[in-house]
């Protein structure tokens, strides 16, 4: 009840003028500032342009829906890969040999590559007995 | 200012960056199209790949019959791997081979191959010498790309033996 009684006396007060430095000033300054003037267009398009500047530049920010969006066609790139991997093969997995380990002749080898300057697979088989060149090949 | 307005700004940032922004969206759509056609060029390949062409060739740098002219595909390949001048056909054999099928390839009775499809348009290629096993391979052949197989010294010269699959994609 007491403060209730100080408010009126107060309010009455500045109506009459008397208390020019109290906290009501404040309270008429906010007011004065509410009443304002609005901002012309000028000022109303230099906001409308620093708004579109700072939507056009789309931020990385993690949990960001650009963020997110990035992250799930990442993953499913990712899976593309998996999937085209076990359907097509490994390219490594292309071109591989092996001598024929009951062979007679011990030393036999061969490596198998593709040359990329011929443009040709190559098994390269060394180790072979050599022919005599009047040996027959029928 | 109104949610609406928001959302336009943003419909508005999506067209002023439309390359990249295009890229992003349409990203996965490529990707299945390019998995796809893989997928399919690699079905058309392990059913047109079956025609198989074996040759056997006598490499020499003396000045004997040449099969194989400078400028020849063929030569283009043999000449960075095998690196004679002359090279002179011995024999040829051409086969189809079809699934299940495992077909011999006679270019001569010296040296012959075995091949055998495998799945993915793969092929195992058994290399003989008379009765003997010499080498197992196995390859996904290619358009354009044949295997050169290197044989025994014979004489001054070198046997070489390729495989091309004309039908390959």
């Amino acid at each position: 009840m007491t403060n209730f009684e100080d408010f009126t006396r107060e309010l009455e007060g500045e109506d009459e003028g008397k208390t020019s430095g109290s906290g009501l000033a404040g309270l008429r300054d906010l007011l004065r500032k509410g009443l304002s003037p609005e901002p012309s267009g000028q000022e109303q398009a230099w906001a409308w342009t620093r708004l579109q500047a700072r939507l056009a530049t789309p931020e990385l920010i993690p949990g960001s829906f650009l963020w997110m969006r990035l992250a799930g066609w990442g993953a499913m790139a990712g899976l593309a890969l998996v999937v085209g991997w076990a359907t097509l093969g490994h390219p490594k997995d292309r071109l591989t040999v092996q001598v024929d380990p009951f062979h007679e002749e011990p030393s036999l080898y061969a490596v198998a590559f593709h040359s990329s300057e011929a443009h040709a697979d190559v098994v390269w088989v060394g180790g072979y007995s050599d022919m005599q060149a009047n040996d027959p090949i029928r | 200012m109104p949610m609406s307005s928001g959302w336009a700004g943003i419909r508005i940032c999506r067209q002023t960056i439309p390359s990249g922004e295009a890229v992003v969206r349409f990203f996965p759509l490529l990707l299945c199209v390019f998995l796809g056609a893989g997928v399919v060029t690699s079905a058309r390949g392990a059913d047109a790949a079956n025609l198989v062409h074996a040759q056997l060739f006598l490499a020499q740098n003396s000045d004997i019959r040449n099969d194989v002219p400078k400028g020849a595909p063929l030569r283009k390949s043999l000449d960075p791997v095998i690196g004679y001048n002359f090279y002179q056909q011995l024999g040829d054999a051409w086969a189809k081979v079809d699934a299940d099928d495992p077909k011999w390839l006679l270019p001569c009775k010296t040296f012959y191959f075995q091949i055998h499809p495998l799945e993915n348009g793969a092929y195992r290629v058994s290399l003989w010498q008379e009765k003997q096993l010499i080498v197992n391979c196995s390859l996904t052949p290619q358009r354009g790309v044949p295997l050169i197989i290197t044989g025994p010294r014979h004489g001054e010269g070198l046997l070489v033996l390729v495989l091309t699959w004309p039908d390959a994609i």
